[in-house]
């Protein structure tokens, strides 16, 4: 499922570098359709905390969830930004919910450490691994795969409630 | 596979295409002509038709639809020459032929290599052009269309095909050959391209998508415009004018869409016919407004449903003449099938004079299904009627039948038209009919609605769940127990529910600074009223349904998303469902809250 493999040539990868609280992300850019200024989300009745609602982006609906309160990292502390990354794969089209986007940089296999012994509330099918950035180390997480297998309603008529 | 059939696949499916429609067209002059055969010009267009097929076919790469096509043409030709009586069974003849032909020609857009065996209807149709007399002519001609057809690598196109024919009718004598002659004028007239085309469905729909937009921005534009007060006058003009434009581009792009509900009552009168022949029931059926225009989509699906009610109509609800004439009712049955446009809906009527529902049966049996509670004994309403006769699996009609099936009734029904947004009801007096009201709108891209506010978010709800609107603070609310608050509306007890805890629940920020004004939607939900409050109502509007991302798809109590002009998204809410699953989604909403 990562774009490891075929997110660039000769070992070189272009990632997408932002915030979520104190700490740093980077995520394949090739997954990363568009990057929002947004400063008014509309929340949806019945879903998970973390999918903060809908906006709507060039007359279409778009959902967003919070990578913050996702990843389990406190939502309110040192926030000072909202960026929404418009995600999309072959299964959808999402909003990530981000502190502020910091850079585009191209890493080399030499500067990410694809096993670290590290403990992480990120599902490891989706962890990618730690890139060394200057004097940064950097969570890389395929976005795309986090955020299409999960199920965000907090109910559903196909599941039968009642 | 292995034979060497090189039809373009293209050609093919425009031929299929094009015949299905024509074949449709067809069956529906022939259902008419039927009504009265002195209408010969009918004959004269269901000609044409077959002639097209025929040409078509053959110039496609399709000699035996070719050959039963030219079969129906000798029939058509023979009842225009009044040599035959398009009796009864001349007409089932020649619609089952066309059947047929629809049923092969259907087979063949999963199979180009699709064969069937027309024989049978090749036997029939020449049985019935030659029941009377023999006509040597006819066998001539269709001798020299077979040569004609085994020529090598001849194959004519359409427009071709009509210049050919002259040659062949040496043979035929000169007062046929006039006749013939015209006829083929007339079809020759109607290759002409009529003035549509076909358009692919994804493009208008994302031609409408665009204007959709479009729409969005311009008012962004002029509203922008209002709020810092343009100083250019010629601007805020231009933007005011695009306004206009932009709107009626808009209601010119929704009419893409939509196409008359003729297709479906033609399948319905069919339907009806065969239906009643079979239950040896006369019935005058009428149809009218098949003139009105609906979303293709809602055309597409409202079909089903309507076939269903004039089944049952015909097989549980209209007597046999026998009984109709120890009712002292004329032995031949009426039944109505109306569809008219009312602002932006469509409404349907489906009504009958036969036996009505009988309440006391449909009482036994809703206990008997433990439907309704033993002790209820009280007359029921229309709508406590119908809420149990469209509860799933409740059927009244003893045995089991062909027509109406078994188990599934009502219910589908109900199902359907929900899905389309739109309501039924009923109304029956036992002994002297029923009848069925259905509103539908016209388009599943546009709903008529009323922009809400609970607590501080802008929600829209459908008017058509909505039966009424109050002010809830002229009502004296009680509770029960300090729980259930309900209200006494005109001497009704319906209960009530706070739609901002409903949606929301306990944790949302219940913002003070909201003005709220106490309304209360009124809805109908199984049968009895239900009273939601709500924060505010903004004004009612027509709002285009936006598609919500796949992760939102079946979250009861959500229909769909809205953009409004200010740009700004919004759900638009189904109420009935909400209520539904209130207790369910309040609990959960704790849960979540105390976390």
């Amino acid at each position: 499922m990562s774009d490891i493999e075929n997110g660039g040539v000769d070992n070189e990868w272009k990632y997408l570098i932002y915030r979520l609280g104190g700490e740093l992300y980077g995520s394949p850019l090739l997954s990363i359709k568009e990057v929002l200024k947004v400063s008014k989300i509309k929340p949806v009745p019945y879903t998970v905390p973390h999918y903060r609602g809908i906006i709507s982006l060039r007359g279409n609906i778009i959902g967003v969830v919070d990578l913050r309160i996702k990843f389990g990292l406190d939502p309110q502390e040192g926030r000072y930004g909202s960026s929404v990354l418009i995600v999309e794969n072959e299964q959808i089209i999402i909003g990530a919910l981000v502190d502020d986007v910091d850079s585009v940089v191209s890493l080399s296999r030499d500067n990410v450490d694809l096993n670290p012994a590290i403990e992480t509330k990120i599902d490891p099918r989706f962890f990618i691994g730690v890139a060394k950035l200057n004097d940064d180390l950097v969570n890389l997480i395929d976005i795309a795969g986090t955020l299409s297998n999960e199920d965000l309603k907090l109910l559903s008529r196909t599941r039968g409630v009642l | 596979m292995g034979q060497e059939n090189k039809l373009d696949p293209n050609i093919v499916a425009c031929f299929i295409s094009e015949s299905l429609e024509l074949l449709d067209k067809f069956e529906r002059l022939m259902l008419d002509y039927e009504k009265n055969i002195s209408r010969i010009e009918l004959v004269d267009k269901m000609f044409q038709i077959v002639h097209n097929i025929k040409g078509s076919a053959k110039s496609t790469g399709f000699p035996a639809i070719n050959q039963l096509a030219h079969s129906i043409e000798n029939v058509l030709h023979s009842i225009r020459n009044k040599k035959i009586i398009a009796n009864q069974l001349v007409i089932s003849v020649l619609l089952k032929s066309a059947d047929f032909l629809k049923s092969y020609i259907v087979g063949l857009k999963t199979d180009v290599d699709f064969f069937a065996d027309i024989t049978l209807f090749e036997k029939e149709l020449k049985f019935i052009n030659t029941g009377n007399v023999i006509d040597k002519t006819e066998e001539e001609r269709l001798k020299s269309e077979i040569l004609q057809q085994q020529g090598p690598a001849q194959r004519p196109n359409v427009a071709a095909e009509p210049v050919n024919l002259p040659a062949q009718q040496v043979s035929s004598p000169a007062q046929q050959e006039n006749s013939l002659e015209t006829m083929l004028a007339v079809a020759k007239n109607s290759a002409k391209p009529d003035e549509q085309i076909r358009v692919a469905l994804w493009r208008l729909d994302s031609l409408i998508n665009f204007i959709g937009e479009l729409i969005i921005y311009q008012s962004m534009i002029q509203e922008r415009c209002m709020l810092t007060g343009v100083q250019d006058g010629a601007l805020a003009d231009a933007v005011s004018y695009m306004g206009k434009v932009v709107r009626e581009v808009q209601d010119v792009s929704l009419g893409l869409r939509m196409i008359p509900l003729r297709t479906i009552f033609t399948k319905i009168k069919r339907a009806a016919r065969t239906t009643s022949e079979m239950l040896n029931k006369k019935v005058n059926f009428i149809q009218e407004g098949e003139d009105v225009e609906l979303d293709k989509i809602v055309v597409d699906m409202i079909g089903d449903p309507l076939i269903h009610l004039i089944r049952n109509a015909l097989d549980h609800g209209i007597e046999t003449p026998m009984e109709r004439e120890m009712k002292g009712k004329k032995e031949e049955g009426y039944l109505l099938l109306r569809a008219e446009q009312k602002e932006g809906n469509v409404h349907i009527t489906v009504k009958d004079d036969g036996a009505g529902i009988n309440r006391e049966k449909v009482i036994a049996k809703a206990i008997e299904k433990k439907i309704l509670p033993l002790n209820r004994v009280k007359n029921l309403s229309n709508e406590e009627l119908f809420s149990i006769m469209t509860h799933p699996g409740f059927s009244t009609k003893e045995e089991v039948n062909e027509i109406s099936g078994r188990g599934v009734g009502l219910d589908v029904v109900q199902s359907a038209i929900e899905d389309l947004k739109g309501n039924c009801r009923l109304e029956s007096v036992w002994g002297e009919g029923t009848t069925f009201y259905i509103t539908i709108p016209l388009t599943l891209s546009i709903i008529e609605g009323m922009v809400i506010y609970l607590d501080d978010i802008k929600y829209v709800v459908p008017m058509g769940q909505l039966v009424e609107t109050i002010n809830n603070s002229k009502f004296v609310v009680v509770t029960s127990t300090g729980k259930g608050k309900m209200i006494n509306l005109r001497g009704e007890v319906i209960p009530v529910i706070d739609l901002s805890r409903a949606v929301h629940g306990s944790a949302h920020n219940q913002d003070t600074k909201v003005n709220r004004d106490f309304s209360g939607l009124v809805i109908s939900y199984g049968g009895h009223k239900v009273s939601l409050e709500v924060s505010s109502i903004v004004s009612q509007q027509q709002v285009v349904i936006k598609e919500l991302g796949k992760e939102l798809r079946d979250i009861p109590g959500i229909v769909g998303g809205f953009i409004l002009g200010d740009g700004e998204p919004g759900i638009i809410l189904n109420l009935p469902e909400i209520v539904k699953y209130n207790g369910h989604l309040i609990e959960k909403k704790k849960e979540i809250s105390s976390k």
